[in-house]
């Protein structure tokens, strides 16, 4: 009787660990350290990076080849709630230090300026203006460049 | 002539039908991110399918009966039904993948969000499986799964050198910026997409609905060792696109939309029509796959009548269970649970499942009670075993790099 | 297992009824399946040889917990009693007097539906599948 108590015992901490590890796979921490928080500025700066050259690129496909038009707002939507995922999971962790504040600030300030670029390209695809979307090309392309040299600075040696 | 055109027809959908949302946000992932560096992955899991199914296919040729038929009386019924839980629960999360991958080619097609697509996608399945015959069944997806080929004309036009890209993945090597536990994540991962169990199941469960008889070995032989390497070819066309488009401008894949761009960007609006037609025949044709894998794995196992060859009346267990999984696939797709992330889920857990899943279909084409002369030869059992190793380490490292990498992050 | 002699049909037959007989699949008359070999019925001789006949073939999922080890079995057994309509349900018994032949696959001399109460196939079939359109046709 004992043992089969203790053995249910065991086989429910196992259950409770591995449903923790499992959890934590997909889970994002407070930030402890002030390199650990540049790193996950970093990682939310590639993100949106990501999202924007997505944009980019299905821009200027959509300008050579005139693309469908429910394909690119799905492409572009797809691109704007990514940066957006990341912006908000970002915006929601805890900068370990007021040195910290400042690298938030700045990762906050243009990644929200990019989901908001994001933003008005989904809404000019969903209405079927595609040549509406060409003109706001120089406007991404600046924030991808801004947002690459922003990686490159968090990347280096820390301040 | 007529047995040519069987055969190419037999080729042309194991070609088609190979690829499924695994392979296409694994392959497409994989390539974005690590470029070429994984392509040896590929490889190595068509070789080990192809070895796998072909032992598959011949049970079932010679026996008459399929893989988890057998497996009880050969195993005993407790070992039977370990494997048949495990790969019951893998073949789920690939069925609700594949019912999401759906409503997603749908979505990419008409704008509509894919949770408005999720119960049609899989009340669409259902009716195919109810309806269609299974021969023809599996040649139009099969052959509309050939629209994927879009993706090898792309990579034509995209990659200058195909000497370069043979030299790139001949010496792999974990890209700075990478760890090699990500590395050996996505190399799992990539090798789970390609060795999925619920394949060499269907393949078995439908050499018996289809009725093959010795003469069709030829048939099965020449689908497998043609077909599969080109199924393959797709699945690395798929790699090197996104590896010409994504990776320089460092876009990581997270979304099928995405899977889509390269050929888009290269072939245009005809080459995005195609390439849509692809992902939705690819989807579909693995939905109807799995959903059947889970009703001939449980069916088998009882020793209930199943098969699309009975009334439904005379199998009502069988339907039952097909109708009951697509019910509950489709609930959980419209949890809005992330797609991409339960692919990535179920390539991964299939990995872990591969060895229960491969293990008994190697104990049984060794077996002369089942195949009489025909079982194993002393290579075939050599690469077998060899391949067997390799599944295990992938299956015992697969939810330890998980975890540390945080899901491939 | 223990080396049973068959009472019945194959008459005399001395066979190793976990290699033979257990987990076969069962074939009816209409060679339709109808189940697997489950589990065995044995009953000990009258006389006092300690010789043991397999006088039947429990089929079905009432048959199969106690076969299964330990507490999984206890709790198939336990889910099985808890489905079944009847107040004290048995699984489905084969008296092995209508084992045709043996072999790959076990036939027997009946057709299915007379096979006791073949409850969840019944229940499935009456409530579920035949009230969709196009039950009654293979889709051949």
């Amino acid at each position: 009787m004992t043992s089969r108590r203790a053995s249910r015992r065991t086989v429910a901490a196992l259950a409770v660990a591995l449903t923790a590890m499992l959890a934590v796979t997909s889970c994002v921490g407070p930030s402890r350290t002030r390199s650990d928080f540049r790193r996950k500025a970093d990682t939310t700066v590639d993100n949106v990076r990501g999202a924007v050259q997505t944009a980019i690129l299905g821009i200027q496909a959509t300008d050579r080849h005139s693309l469908q038009a429910a394909y690119v707002s799905v492409l572009l939507g797809d691109a704007e709630e990514d940066a957006s995922a990341a912006a908000d999971t970002f915006a929601g962790i805890q900068p370990p230090d007021e040195r910290s504040d400042r690298v938030r600030a700045v990762t906050n300030e243009l990644v929200g300026e990019s989901v908001d670029a994001l933003a008005d390209a989904r809404i000019v695809a969903r209405r079927g203006d595609l040549a509406e979307l060409t003109p706001m090309l120089p406007h991404l392309r600046r924030l991808a460049r801004r947002l690459e040299r922003l990686s490159a600075d968090l990347d280096g040696v820390g301040r | 002539m007529k047995r040519l055109i069987s055969v190419t027809l037999g080729i042309l959908t194991a070609i088609g039908g190979f690829v499924d949302i695994g392979d296409l946000v694994a392959n497409a992932a994989v390539g974005a991110r690590f470029r070429w560096n994984l392509a040896w992955v590929v490889l190595v899991g068509i070789g080990g399918i192809i070895l796998y199914t072909e032992m598959a296919g011949r049970v079932a040729t010679l026996t008459k009966r399929a893989t988890f038929d057998i497996v009880r009386e050969r195993l005993g019924p407790r070992m039977a039904l370990g494997n048949l839980v495990a790969s019951m629960a893998v073949t789920f999360l690939t069925l609700i993948a594949e019912v999401a991958g759906v409503a997603l080619a749908l979505e990419l097609a008409t704008s509509v969000n894919y949770l408005l697509w999720i119960p049609m996608a899989a009340a669409l399945v259902w009716l195919v499986i109810w309806r269609v015959r299974f021969e023809r069944m599996e040649e139009v997806f099969g052959l509309l799964g050939m629209a994927l080929v879009v993706f090898a004309v792309a990579a034509w036009r995209l990659v200058p050198s195909w000497g370069d890209v043979v030299d790139l993945a001949t010496h792999p090597h974990v890209p700075t910026g990478e760890g090699a536990p990500t590395y050996w994540y996505y190399a799992i991962a990539l090798f789970g997409a390609a060795m999925t169990p619920y394949e060499v199941f269907f393949f078995s469960s439908g050499a018996v609905e289809e009725g093959w008889t010795h003469k069709d070995l030829v048939t099965n032989r020449a689908n497998v060792f043609v077909g599969f390497p080109l199924g393959g070819a797709l699945s690395l066309a798929i790699m090197s696109c996104t590896a010409m488009v994504l990776a320089p401008a460092g876009i990581g894949v997270d979304h099928l939309s995405q899977v889509a761009l390269p050929v888009a960007a290269t072939l245009g609006r005809l080459g995005l029509a195609v390439a849509l037609l692809g992902f939705f025949a690819a989807t579909f044709g693995a939905a109807l796959e799995t959903g059947l894998s889970l009703g001939y794995s449980v069916a088998q196992y009882f020793g209930w009548p199943w098969g699309k060859r009975q009334r439904p009346v005379d199998a009502a267990r069988f339907h039952a269970v097909v109708l009951v999984a697509l019910m509950i696939a489709a609930a959980v797709g419209l949890t809005s649970i992330d797609p991409i992330k339960v692919t990535e889920y179920s390539i991964v857990f299939s990995a872990v499942a591969l060895p229960l899943t491969y293990f008994p279909i190697l104990v049984l084409a060794n077996d002369p009670e089942y195949l009489g002369d025909q079982t194993n030869g002393r290579l075939r059992n050599l690469l077998a075993t060899v391949y067997l190793v390799v599944i295990v380490a992938a299956a015992v490292a697969a939810i330890p790099l998980m975890i540390a990498t945080k899901g491939g992050g | 297992m223990d080396d049973d002699p068959g009472v019945t049909r194959p008459a005399g037959l001395v066979i190793d009824a976990a290699l033979e007989l257990l987990d076969r699949q069962l074939v009816d008359s209409d060679d339709s399946l109808a189940g697997k070999v489950d589990d065995l019925e044995l009953t000990p001789s009258e006389d006092d040889s300690h010789v043991l006949y397999v006088t039947a073939i429990l089929s079905g999922p009432g048959a199969l917990g106690p076969r299964l080890p330990g507490r999984l079995g206890r709790a198939w057994s336990a889910l099985f009693d808890r489905l079944h309509p009847a107040e004290h349900p048995e699984p489905i018994r084969i008296s092995f007097g209508v084992v045709q032949s043996l072999g790959p696959r076990i036939r027997i001399s009946m057709s299915r539906h007379h096979l006791g109460v073949n409850s969840f196939e019944h229940w499935t079939r009456e409530h579920i599948i035949r009230r969709i359109p196009g039950s009654g046709d293979a889709s051949q």
